[in-house]
Parts: structure tokens; sequence; C-alpha cells
């Protein structure tokens, strides 16, 4: 029965045709700028949206004490 | 030779947990699109608009607390006898707590559709948060405390495997997918125990007559203690799949093993003290404790900014061994034509709208443009509706053939699935949303009232309401899709020859971490602490304002 394999590897993983594999690709070769790339445009859409519903819907219509 | 063959009892529990689990869906999902019709007034045959609130209990018990606790007594049952391999201790055992649940679930569902059938003398039409002074038949109570009993004897269950391995191997860490079953069930003890006390003490008793009048906020507060907690509950299962078996899907490895440990302890500390999140318009509840919940819920959105960094870089992992490269380009080199891949990633990009709508729920002054609004199913929608539900839908597609040794069946029909889930709630959740900026009332079988105009931010109610009408029909489509798809491969599907089910170590394993990681007693401990520090204060005051003096209940109307 195949199981997680306690011990961490930094050579090659195990070999799946069906996942359509090129190479493989190491820990420490393992650059994940394109997870820097995602996560950075999600955080700066978070940040624009939340100031969009603060600013915009919140904020216009929130009770004033100067209308 | 696949899970079944190795694992033949356990294969069934699991089996018998998905079967309850689909049957909820299939009830569930066809309620929705009643209401998804309904509200909207495309249609209003199916139900009178009384019984639209049966309608959405069902709709929120079956789907929310069924479907979900099956699904994730199944899939935990499997990771932990795949990854401890063992059997299950004793067969009676594990047989008792799955029929616990179902009796428990087959009680609160005749309560609801109680409510359907003219002169049943029943009805439950409470809603999925049950509040006081709403009341429903003591059957829907009793069977809802049964089922959540029975889900604490299935944590004991896995202990009780986990007992036994640790005494074969006194030294090894333990194997992730355990350790995610564990920190999920050690949160589960802790915040169901909040319901337990509310059915049991309080709302029992009070639909049996046995006590005649009720305080409103403290059954409020305690359903809340474990209503943000089992948000958790859905949510860590799903994690559960992108931590262990996404990256896999995706052709690559788990990024960091030590990563996923510590996001789960973050889930175990700090998902029960922030229940009053969900109370901030609630009179009775100092802003003091807001605040702390406030502060609680910005700070567990960390490990789900985590979670977002090791899956997607164990997808980019995989993409890159695929071949992709670029800065976003990568992402076109995944597996975008396996359905259990694709239901998993669209789960997951719903999973960051529904985090930023989080945020608006979250925060104390802002939550109130949109509380009790439209504005929040069209948030739960894209969480659970979408990241949970969708996941567990995917996974089961790579699932099934290990727990029934035959290869998936309509290939093409499951492929279309996820992304007609996803087609439809794009169309339904951002109406929902909209609406809700509008102050579009949820939980309303007729939201049109004369004599009032929505301003709506932007686009018209008219298409709005047809997104959620055609959107909420594309679901319900693409759930029949599902259970077509599994009820084919389950009845007819041809013996797999070669059945998927390697998962490949991590990139980082365990032995990059300390081993205070996996101390269980250690983080149980402050979990407790920190839910004292949120809650012993204000259920003191609560319980002293009369719950032994039962003359002194305050009067709920």
């Amino acid at each position: 029965m195949p199981t997680d394999e306690p011990e961490a590897s930094t050579g090659g993983g195990t070999t799946d045709e069906a996942s359509g594999k090129a190479r493989d690709l190491p820990l420490d070769e393992f650059q994940p700028y394109g997870t820097l790339a995602v996560t950075g445009a999600y955080f700066v859409l978070l940040l624009v949206l939340y100031a969009l519903l603060y600013f915009v819907e919140f904020a216009t219509h929130a009770p004033h004490i100067i209308e | 030779m696949t899970f079944v063959d190795h694992y033949p009892k356990a294969a069934r529990i699991v089996k018998a947990n998905l079967i309850v689990a689909f049957v909820a869906l299939g009830i569930g999902g066809f309620f929705g699109l009643i209401q998804a019709l309904h509200r909207t007034d495309v249609f209003r045959g199916f139900v009178s608009s009384v019984q639209y609130y049966d309608v959405l209990t069902g709709h929120g018990v079956l789907l929310g607390l069924v479907f979900t606790t099956f699904f994730i007594t199944g899939l935990y049952q499997w990771g932990v006898t795949r990854t401890l391999e063992r059997e299950p201790e004793s067969s009676a055992f594990s047989w008792t707590w799955f029929w616990m649940m179902v009796g428990g679930t087959t009680m609160t569902a005749t309560a609801i559709l109680g409510g359907l059938v003219p002169g049943s003398g029943m009805s439950a039409a409470v809603l999925y948060t049950f509040y006081p002074p709403l009341q429903a038949h003591p059957l829907f109570y009793i069977g809802a405390a049964l089922l959540i009993v029975g889900s604490w004897l299935a944590g004991a269950d896995w202990f009780w495997t986990y007992r036994k391995w640790r005494a074969d191997n006194p030294d090894a860490r333990i194997p992730l997918q355990t350790y995610m079953v564990i920190f999920t069930w050690l949160m589960w003890y802790l915040c169901s125990l909040g319901v337990a006390l509310e059915v049991v003490v309080l709302l029992i008793p009070w639909s049996l007559g046995v006590v005649e009048k009720i305080d409103p906020l403290l059954p409020r507060t305690l359903f809340w203690y474990f209503g943000h907690a089992v948000v958790y509950f859905w949510l860590l299962p799903a994690y559960f799949v992108w931590y262990t078996i996404l990256p896999k899907l995706s052709g690559g490895r788990l990024f960091s093993d030590p990563l996923a440990r510590i996001v789960f302890i973050f889930f175990l500390l700090l998902s029960t003290p922030i229940g009053y999140h969900h109370q901030y318009a609630d009179p009775g509840i100092t802003l003091v404790y807001k605040m702390w919940a406030l502060i609680m819920t910005l700070v567990i959105l960390l490990p789900s900014l985590m979670t977002a960094f090791t899956v997607i870089s164990s997808m980019e992992h995989g993409a890159r061994q695929r071949g992709g490269s670029g800065y976003f380009a990568w992402m076109g080199a995944l597996p975008w034509g396996q359905p259990a891949f694709v239901g998993c990633a669209l789960a997951g990009i719903m999973f960051a709208a529904g985090g930023f709508s989080g945020m608006i729920n979250a925060s104390l002054n802002i939550d109130m443009l949109v509380h009790n609004t439209a504005w929040i199913p069209g948030h739960f929608h894209l969480t659970v509706g979408t990241a949970v539900a969708l996941t567990f839908m995917a996974i089961t597609y790579w699932l099934l053939p290990q727990l029934t040794g035959k290869a998936l069946k309509f290939k093409n029909l499951a492929l279309a699935q996820p992304y007609t889930w996803f087609i439809g709630m794009t169309l339904m959740s951002n109406a929902l949303h909209r609406q809700g900026l509008a102050g579009v009332p949820r939980r309303v079988a007729e939201p049109q009232y004369a004599g009032i105009d929505y301003e709506v931010p932007f686009g018209t109610m008219a298409e709005m309401d047809w997104q959620v009408a055609i959107g909420g029909t594309i679901l319900f489509v693409s759930m029949v899709l599902f259970l077509v798809v599994i009820g084919g491969t389950w009845w007819k599907g041809a013996p797999a020859t070669d059945v998927d089910d390697v998962i490949p170590p991590a990139l980082s394993g365990p032995e990059h971490s300390p081993k205070i990681l996996d101390n269980l007693t250690l983080w149980m401990g402050v979990a407790v602490v920190l839910v004292l520090i949120a809650y012993s204060l204000p259920l003191a005051e609560m319980v002293m304002d009369g719950l032994f003096s039962p003359g002194a209940f305050p009067a709920p109307m």
C-alpha cells in the first residue's frame, strides 16, 4: 500500500506517467516566483477591493455629522 | 491492489459515510434550487412562502451539517487508515458511531420535512442557526445532538487507532494526514461542546415544555461559540485535500509539511474564541469582546494566507515539472483536463474571492453595511458552498476508484461538473453580494416590498435576480452531473486495473520541523486557555442572569 514517505527528499519524486511530468524539480532548484506573483496580485486586489468597500460603499452610506 | 483491497473494513465504513453524504447533497441541493427560484420570484410553485422556511432549514442543515459531517468522517477514516496502515480497531464500534449519526440525521430530517406535510404535527422551520424563540419539534434537537455525539465517537475511534499506532511507533512523527485529522477533531471537540450544551441543557427541555421561557442571548452565544469553528470543521478537510492530494494531482509535491502542521495548530487555537464576530449586532455582549473577536479573526487570516502560499507553490512545483514557466504562464501547464484537479483548483479560486468578503464580514464597522443581508449567503456559498463542497465532490472522483475498485465512469461529465459549478456560483454569488450591498435581506421568502426600491450600487435588481435564479439552476444541474457520475461509477463502473493512489512525499518533510509541533497536549491546552479568556466572563454573566432559576429567565419577546 503506498503511503506518505515520512522523510523529506531533495531528489526526484514518485514517477507518475499520468501526471504528464516532463522533469524532476528538486527543492533546491525550485524558486516559486510564480507563487510570489499570484499571491502578490491577490494581496493588491484585496487592498483595492477593501478600500472600495470602505470608502465608497461604507463611508458614503454611513451617518455623517456634517452633511 | 488499492485501498479497498488492503483495508476492506475501513473501505466499507468510508463508502457508507459517503452514501449518506451524497443523499443529503441531493435533497439539500434540490432545496437550494427551490430557494433560488422562489426568492427571486421566478417560480413559486414548489412550496408556499411559509413552507419556504422549512426548505431553507432543510437546505442549511442537510448541506451544512449532514453532507459535510458524513463526507468528512468518510474522508478522515480513509486518511487515518491509509497513513497509519491499520484497519479500525473494532468494526462494531465504527458502525456504532456511523449508525448513531444516521439515526440522529433521520430524526432531524423527519422533523424538518414534517413541516412540508400538512397535518404531520411536526415542524422545524428554525433555519440553520435554530435561534430561540424560533422553536422546533424536539426530534430536531435530539437528532442534532445524536449526530454530534456520533461524530465525537468517530473521533474517539481514530484516536484509538492512533494510540495503537503510537505504541508500535513511539518515536515516529505523526503522518501528515493523521496529524490533520487529529487537530481537526481536537478543535471539533472543543467547539461542539458549546452547541451540545445549548441543545441538551437549554433547547431540548424547552421544546419538551419542561421549561417555558428561555434566554435568547445565551443559546445564540453558545451557538456561535460553535458556529464559527464549524466553518473550519468544514474547511480543514478541504485543506487536508489541498495540502496532501492536490499537489500530486498538479503533477508535483507538497512544498512544506511543517507549514501545513503550523497552519492546523493555528486553526485549533483560533477557531473557537472568535464566535462573537457573528454577534456584532447583538446587544448584551460588550464591545470589548467584539473587538477581541475582530482581532483574533484578522489573525486567523494568517493561516489561510499561509495555506494560499503553500498550496499555490505546490501547484507551481507541479506545473514546472510539467514544463510550465513564467510568472503567470505556468498555470497553463496544470492539468485542466482532469476533473479532480479542476474541481480543487476552481474551489481554491472561489475561496480567494470568499476571503475578501469574509474580511468585510469580520470588520466590526463595515459589517453593519452587510449584516443579515444577501451578502452573507453570497459569502458562504463561496466558502462552504464551493471551496468545501466542490473540493469534496472533486476529490470523490479520485477517491472512488480506490474505495470501489472501479474506474471512474462518464469522465467527460465529471470534467464538465466543476466548470459548471464554477460558472453557476460566479453568477449566483456575485449577484447575492451586490444585492446585499443594496440592502436585500437574507432568509426571506419574498424580499420584494411594496413601496421600497433598493438602491442598487451597480446593475439592476432584475438582472441580479436572474443571475441568482440562473446561477442556482446551473448549480443544481452541476450537482446532478456529479450524482450521475458517482452513481454510474458505483453501480456500472468497469473494474479498475491501475488505480492512481500514490501520494509522493513533501519537498520539505516533517524532520525539518521541531517535534513540539506534534505535542497534542500542549496545543490543546493553549486552545482551552484562549477559549476561557474569550468566553468565561460573558458566559458567566449570562448564566447568572437566570439559568438556574427558571422563573427569572428573560422572556424572549
